[in-house]
Parts: C-alpha cells; structure tokens; sequence
C-alpha cells in the first residue's frame, strides 16, 4: 500500500535539521507548507518539511538525514519549473536551493562566473554587463527562475537557438550525490579528462544529485543587434517562412513564434503593436557584426516576402526592440486574459514538420472544444502550445491533460520529442516510452544507479515507473498525516 | 563470464566464428594498440552482426577493442587485455539526411571524407575537426575537435542522438533527431569523449551547419609566443567572423610549411575568417590593423581548407593536448618556451578555446614522464589539464595518460553498470577503466 512508502517526519528529525542548517531555515508546520505543493504545474504534493541549507556541507548532511529517516528528498529552486520537477511527488523533505544565492566570481578574462545555485537568472547577466558579457540562456521566466534549476532541467529559451541552452553553457559543477558525497564534475575548462558527468548531470531533472556550485560560461555583447517582426495572415505562412530561413542558412539569435490566439492576448495587455487581426507574427533576432547581420536581416526579408508576409517591421531603437520582446516575454502570462488557467505544453519537431503539426495542433483543440495558444521557440522547432481551459467546470482539468497528450503524440508522430526544455518531471513520465525503448530507458536507471539515486531520491520524476508513483495523491498525503497524530508531521 | 586468465583462442574462435564466419579474420600487426596485436579482427557488417558478436565476446570474456578508422588508436593507457579488434567499418550508410531540417543519421562505421561529400552537395557541413579517414563512432568515442571550437562548439554540442551497442550485446538509444530535446538523460554527452569504454557506437544524428559563403585564413607573424596568444585573444574580443584561431611556433610553422618567414621565439597568428563577403572583408581589415607590424600572408579558399586540415594533424612523436581557461594559455605557453621541456618542439595552441598541443623532444622515459609531470601540474594549477594524446608504451606504463580525475568513484560506479565485465577497452581509460 501507498501509505507504507509514507514515513511520517518525527520531532526528532526536524530538530536534527534545525540543527544542521538552524530554525529559521527549516518549515515544517502545515500552513508553512502550502507554498511549497506546487511548480508551475498542475500536479500539487505536500512536502513534510522545507529546509533551507546555505552551503554544500548543509545540503550534504540534509541528504543524508532525509534518506536515513526513511523521507524522499526533492531539490527546489524557484519553482517556476513546468512539468512538476519540484514537486514533492511522496511527500518528505524539500532541500530548497534559494537561500544559496551568491556570485562568488567573475572571471571577465576567462568569460566565466562560478555561481552558487540559488542565483536569479537574470541576476548573473546584470552582475556582468558591466564586462560587456552575458549569460544566454534566457527562459521566460529568466526574472525569477534559479540557475540550479535551469541547471536540472537543461533550460532554453528564445535566444538558444544561435547560442545553445544551458548545457552548452555550463563548465562544471559542484553537486552533492545522493548519498550526500560533495564532488565536482567537469571544471573551468571547456574539456575536462573522464567521462563528461557534467553533460549527463545538466538536464537530469534533480534525480543525479543536488547543485551547489556552477561554473557557467559567458559570451561578449554582440556588437550590434536587430529585431525584425514579421506578420503574416496564415500560421502556415509563418511556419513555412520558419523552415525557409533556417533553410536559406541564416541562423538568427532567436527565431519566435507567436499565434493569433497570443496576439489576442498580449497586444490588449502590453500594448507591443501586434496586429490584432493577423494570423501569426514572427521575432526574429539577428546578432554579431554589423556586416553580418545586414546580410541576414535582408535574407530574413525576402525569406519572408516570399512566404506571403503582410509586413515586416523593424526595431530601429533599444525601446523599439524590448517593446516587440516585451510581448514575447510576457505571452505567458498574458493568457490568463483569455481563460481562468492555461495548460502550457513543452514538445519539438523537425522544423520542417512545424505546419503540419500546427494544423494538428488546432484540430486537437477543437476536437475537445479547447482554445489553444502558439508560442513557440520556432526556429528550433519547440512548440509551446497552451491549452485555455476552467478548472473550476468539473472534469475539465482531466479532459485538459488528455488533450496535452494527445499533441505530445502528434509531436512524437512527427519524429520529434517530448520535450525541448520544460523537461519530463512528474507530468510527463508516462510519455518517455513513447520515444524510449525499455532498454533505453534501463540504460538511463543505470547512468541513475551510478550517481547512487535511490527511489526515495527526488522520486517519481523522469522514470516512467517508480515504487507508490503515480498512486499517491493529496487525499492519501492527508489520511497519513491524521494518522500520524500531534507529533508527526506530513 | 569472465576471469582474470586470458581465454584461449579456441573461446574467442568458438564465440565469433559462428556469428561473423568470413568476418572474422586473424590478428594483425596494422591493428596493433600500444605493441598488443590482438589474436582475432572482427568485422561485421551489419549491426544485428555487431550486436551478436560483441555478446558472445562478452560472454566468452573476450576483450574488445572498437577500431574505426584508427585514427585515435594512439589515445589511452596500455590495455589490460585485447584478444578482438572490432571494425566498424561496414557500417558505413546514411539512415536519414533531411538537408531542410539540417540534420542527418549515419551509421558509425562512415568516414568524416564519406560524410562531408554528402554534405556538401547541400552547402551544408558538421563542424568537427577529425582526419578525413576517421569515423563518426571513432571520432565521437575519441572527442575529436580542434580548431573550428572556437566558433562551433565541441563535438558533443552536434550530436542530438546515437546509438549504442552496450557490451552485453543489447542497442540503446539516447538523444533524438530533433535540434532541441531534454527528454531523459542525455546519453549522448556520456558516450562522447568515453573512449568507447560504455558502449560501441552504431549510429549518430547530428545538426548541421549551412558552409560558409566565403572563407580565407590570415597569416601574422608576432616576435614571442606571448605576443602571439595576446594578439589573438584581441581579435577574438572584437567579436570578428572568425571560425577559427591558432598559435603556431617555428618548428609547427617549418613542419606546416606555412609559407611565411618565422624567427625561433616568433610565433604566428593564424585566423579562419568566414561568412558572408562584407563580414569577410571587415574582419580581414579589423586583422590588418591588429598587425601592423606582423608580416602577414592570406590565403585563399582553397588554400584555407588544407592549411586548418592539416594543422589539426598530429604534431609526431610524444603529444600532449593540456586544456585550459582561455586566458591561462599565455602563461602555460611561456613556461614551455622558457624551460627545457618542450622549447625548440612544435607547438600549436588555440588560445580562444584553452587548448595547447605540444610535441616533446625524444628522450629518456624517466626524464620523458618528469616532464609530463610537471606540464601537468602546470596545467592543474591554471584550473586545466593535460593529457598525453600520444605515447610510446614505455612512457605510457610510467604515467596515466589522462592524470588524475575528479568524481573516479563515480566514474567506476558508471563503467561497472555499463560493462561489468570489463570487455570494452580494458584498462585504456581513466582511472584504470
């Protein structure tokens, strides 16, 4: 029964963390707890207790405790993810990262930063655009989201598709295995002796250990920049103009895509200057050389004249340019204009699959009478479809998840994946088999069984099976908490 | 099964005979690894063939060693055991080319030659430096590269999916064919640079690139290797349409026959400049400017191709490849000219990315190893390392090649779930894996 993989958290337990890491850095009193049930996600778990560590040693010996104690451990940064990497999936102890936010240095001559994980994305570019340098990645949720976080999950973002996503960005990192050994994998060199760990670690969703030192790549400000934003009256215009450039052997900053449905959503909102009445527009981004990028921008126009655009505008000035991004960063969180909830989805195909996958896209939607929204990464063919719906009418957040799946498969028929950079986490485990052999994926269990990661260790996350996953719910979390009594805690 | 005594001929004979029939041909000095000549050379041809083989081999304790084009046979630490050569070589097809999508499936087995013929037909190309007669799989196991990372990336940064043959016989899959995917752990980054200790290589997808639209290389000659590596790192600031830069020495220079007058103590700085003709033409000034005083020399396209080919060939004799932060090439460079280790050797350095290739004077293996030993540590203190590319066997039985790794422990953990039996290049990787 589920209720056996459940140890209940004693006083003494809590008191042994308090000690390592102090009081003030420990929740574990329920209405504490609240905060820390959800990611960006649908799925909800309690954790039984919230610790705070400040460095490796702390995050160690938390580890160690937790597993010893019988309780899952489950590593959190901002908890901005978005397929339920941060939840608590059985309950147990919650190592959050946030409180390990220094920028320890900067190596302007080396063009790296070595970071502790709890650092705010966007934080690491501001502390070094005085060198001139940035750090690319840049996900949506750049103003909020952790390095230790994008770290796990590999993240992306527009401007990944000239500069890569986090793993071609990191150099090494410190980590504290799951039997809480503090080692270092890779170092500041681009090429380290050894099987790369750091590759196999970045992207491992918190099932490998936990980071508690990055060592991150920077690159030099461009020396000039364009934005270009072309409209088109048809979604397949714009997806074809997708394939077309990257075809053309222009490869831009960043290459986005936005549908009618986002538009309908942002330009109220933000006030960018998408037109309201057009089909789907596209950002694209052009960066390096002066020389360089007039070649390119002007490919990039004839690109897309000749896939039918209405219009394509350029940024002339620094404001002109944040304004068209401003709509981009802020399509998400626009949507909440057109529905109660939105259901984003994470899945990739060939670029030149993207028309077709679009069409099916908005045939599954209607199929199940839900509205859904386009924002995509599609110069690397990573689609962001989001699913409109009400969680209040009964049955509609199951009905949403059957939808979600159905385009994953579509994305899966078209030879691509199912996933580009929210990860697989909770939410997408089932689906794993739908691109992985049993073998491929017992190859993964034994890169997992390696790093010593147990079923207690971040559980229920990636694997598409796991002892109690998939079995354990809010409901049975509380029968075992009143079961407990007065003296544990859930 | 396997033990610690070598299996006779009759276990290796018995377990591939079946399997490969005429595949299976008798041990030749050609496919010799450190001075071992192994008793067997197996080539199948096809990959269900490969797959049998290598599980008969594993359950017969037979060691195998994964032989593409041998190119990279010199990489590693003496072998514990080598009774069976494993080509390759057969496995030589193209599965998929979507050229729109800018990706292409190849078996393991093609060439780098084989591949850039077909890519080319579609101006397109895979950025990673490795000997026209290496093979995809030989080249991934060995982290092939050079020069071209300083724009492009390492190799693992273009391989979105492989396939491998574990050493029980049994195929997996990593990765994918699409340009962006984090589903599961990415496999493919644990199999490049493994030395084919995991697995044997099948199959690779790799992302493209469009070729440039025009490409040519600048010659400049600076009057110390300091000068060299600092003008260098001036140009890489400026952000120029550079694919690639070197430092070359005066003994690299003669053997390159680079065309250009060079003093010893000098040093030449060479740049890849590509892209479109106005990026070209600004970078090519941008460099005239940086080197006013230099003598420099341009070639042209054709010239380009050849002269960076043949720069990222083996240097000869004992090579050493240290990788470094950027800005620590210029010290490490120094220590090396000013002492007795690798002064008046040849040496190529490309400061941009961290990497410094040098070539050590033939001499006693006991002086020979000190040497390495010291670099080494030179290169551990600048936050790098270093190592032995290529060795004679005495000096490879003095040293670890590779030096001392961080997180061994979990390097075994992974070697012991993969190949448990130790059948896939025994003893040739870090640590003794």
């Amino acid at each position: 029964m589920v209720e056996n993989e459940i140890k209940t958290l004693d006083k003494g337990v809590i008191r042994s963390l308090e000690r390592v890491v102090g009081r003030e850095a420990v929740l574990w009193r329920p209405e504490e707890l609240i905060a820390f049930e959800y990611d960006g996600t649908i799925d909800r778990a309690r954790p039984q207790a919230v610790v705070f560590p400040t460095n490796a040693e702390h995050v160690a010996e938390v580890v160690r405790i937790a597993l010893d104690a019988g309780l899952p451990v489950t590593p959190r940064g901002a908890g901005t993810g978005l397929s339920g990497g941060a939840v608590a999936a059985l309950g147990g102890v919650v190592v959050a990262l946030t409180r390990m936010k220094r920028i320890i240095e900067v190596d302007s001559e080396n063009r790296l930063a070595v970071v502790e994980p709890g650092v705010v994305n966007l934080e690491l570019s501001k502390a070094v655009a005085s060198y001139n340098l940035y750090y690319a990645p840049d996900p949506s949720s750049q103003r909020v989201c952790t390095l230790g976080g994008n770290v796990a999950e590999n993240a992306g973002g527009p401007h990944c598709l000239a500069y890569g996503v986090t793993t071609n960005h990191v150099l090494g990192l410190e980590v504290v295995t799951p039997e809480g050994e503090i080692v270092w994998l890779g170092g500041r060199a681009r090429e380290t002796p050894g099987y790369d760990l750091r590759g196999v670690f970045v992207g491992s969703e918190g099932t490998l250990g936990i980071v508690t030192k990055i060592v991150l790549r920077l690159l030099r400000r461009p020396e000039a920049t364009r934005t270009l934003l072309a409209i088109f009256d048809e979604v397949d215009q714009a997806s074809a103009a997708v394939s077309s450039i990257i075809g053309r052997g222009v490869v831009p900053a960043a290459l986005e895509m936005m549908d009618a449905e986002v538009i309908r959503a942002v330009e109220p909102a933000l006030h960018v200057g998408y037109p309201l009445d057009a089909g789907a527009v596209l950002l694209i981004e052009v960066d390096g050389l002066r020389e360089t990028i007039a070649e390119q921008a002007s490919a990039v126009r004839e690109v897309c004249d000749a896939e039918g655009a209405r219009e394509v505008r350029e940024a002339e000035e620094d404001a002109e340019r944040e304004q068209l991004w401003a709509g981009r960063k802020g399509a998400i969180g626009a949507l909440g204009r057109l529905a109660p909830n939105y259901y984003v989805l994470d899945g990739v195909v060939p670029r030149t699959k993207l028309p077709a996958v679009l069409r099916e896209v908005y045939a599954i939607g209607e199929r199940y009478g839900f509205p859904i929204a386009n924002v995509l990464h599609a110069g690397d063919g990573n689609l962001h479809p989001n699913v409109l719906f009400d969680e209040r009418k009964p049955g509609e957040t199951a009905r949403v998840l059957q939808a979600g799946a159905e385009i994953m498969r579509a994305c899966v028929d078209a030879g691509g994946s199912i996933t580009g950079e929210h990860g697989v986490g909770y939410e997408k485990r089932s689906f794993l088999k739908w691109i992985f052999s049993d073998a491929d994926i017992a190859a993964m269990a034994k890169v997992k069984a390696a790093f010593g990661s147990s079923e207690l260790y971040n559980p229920c996350k990636l694997f598409p099976t796991g002892k109690g996953c998939g079995e354990v719910s809010q409901a049975q979390v509380d029968r075992v908490m009143k079961q407990a009594g007065p003296d544990a805690y859930i | 099964m396997s033990t610690n005594a070598p299996p006779d001929t009759d276990t290796a004979e018995s377990a591939l005979r079946p399997i490969l029939g005429d595949g299976l041909a008798g041990g030749e000095a050609e496919f010799a690894v450190d001075g071992l000549t192994p008793r067997y050379v197996a080539t199948p041809s096809s990959v269900d063939e490969l797959t049998a083989a290598l599980a008969a081999a594993n359950e017969a304790g037979v060691a195998v060693i994964p032989w593409g084009g041998g190119c990279h046979m010199a990489l590693g630490n003496v072998p514990s055991r080598y009774d069976v050569a494993l080509r390759t070589t057969k496995l030589d097809g193209v599965i998929e080319y979507e050229a729109a999508d800018l990706t292409v499936t190849v078996e393991a087995g093609m060439t780098f030659e084989q591949l850039g013929a077909i890519l080319a037909e579609h101006g397109q190309f895979l950025p990673i430096d490795a000997p026209g007669q290496a093979t995809i799989g030989g080249a991934l196991a060995a982290a092939a590269g050079g020069p071209s990372q300083h724009a492009y990336g390492l190799a693992r940064d273009w391989l979105l999916g492989c396939r491998i043959a574990q050493a029980d016989g049994v195929l997996v899959r990593g990765g994918g064919r699409v340009v962006k995917n984090v589903a599961g752990y990415d496999l493919p980054r644990l199999i490049v640079g493994s030395l084919g200790t995991l697995g044997v290589i099948v199959e690779a997808t790799f992302k493209l690139t469009p070729l440039p639209a025009t490409e040519e290389t600048l010659l400049a000659v600076h009057p110390s290797l300091g000068a060299t590596a600092d003008a260098i790192l001036a140009a890489d600031e400026r952000g120029l349409a550079l694919t690639a830069a070197a430092l070359i020495d005066a003994p690299a220079a003669a053997e390159l026959n680079t065309g250009i007058d060079i003093d010893p103590g000098a040093g030449i700085a060479a740049y890849r400049i590509a892209g479109g003709a106005a990026a070209v033409e600004r970078t090519r000034k941008d460099l005239a400017a940086l080197s006013v005083d230099s003598a420099t020399l341009l070639l042209d396209g054709d010239r380009t191709a050849s002269f960076w080919r043949r720069l990222n060939e083996t240097l000869g004799g004992v090579e050493l490849k240290a990788s470094l932060p950027p800005a620590a090439v210029r010290g490490f460079v120094a220590t090396l000219a000013d002492g007795d280790a690798g002064a008046g050797m040849p040496l190529i350095a490309y400061p941009t990315v961290g990497v410094v290739r040098v070539a050590l004077a033939d001499a006693e293996t006991d002086e020979m190893a000190s040497i390495v030993e010291r670099l080494r540590a030179n290169a551990i203190a600048a936050g790098g390392s270093l190592v032995v590319t290529r060795a004679p066997v005495e000096l490879k039985r003095r040293i670890d090649v590779w030096g001392e790794v961080d997180a061994l422990a979990l390097m075994r953990n992974l070697k012991q779930q993969f190949d448990p039996e130790s059948t896939l290049n025994p003893g040739r990787f870090v640590g003794g894996i």
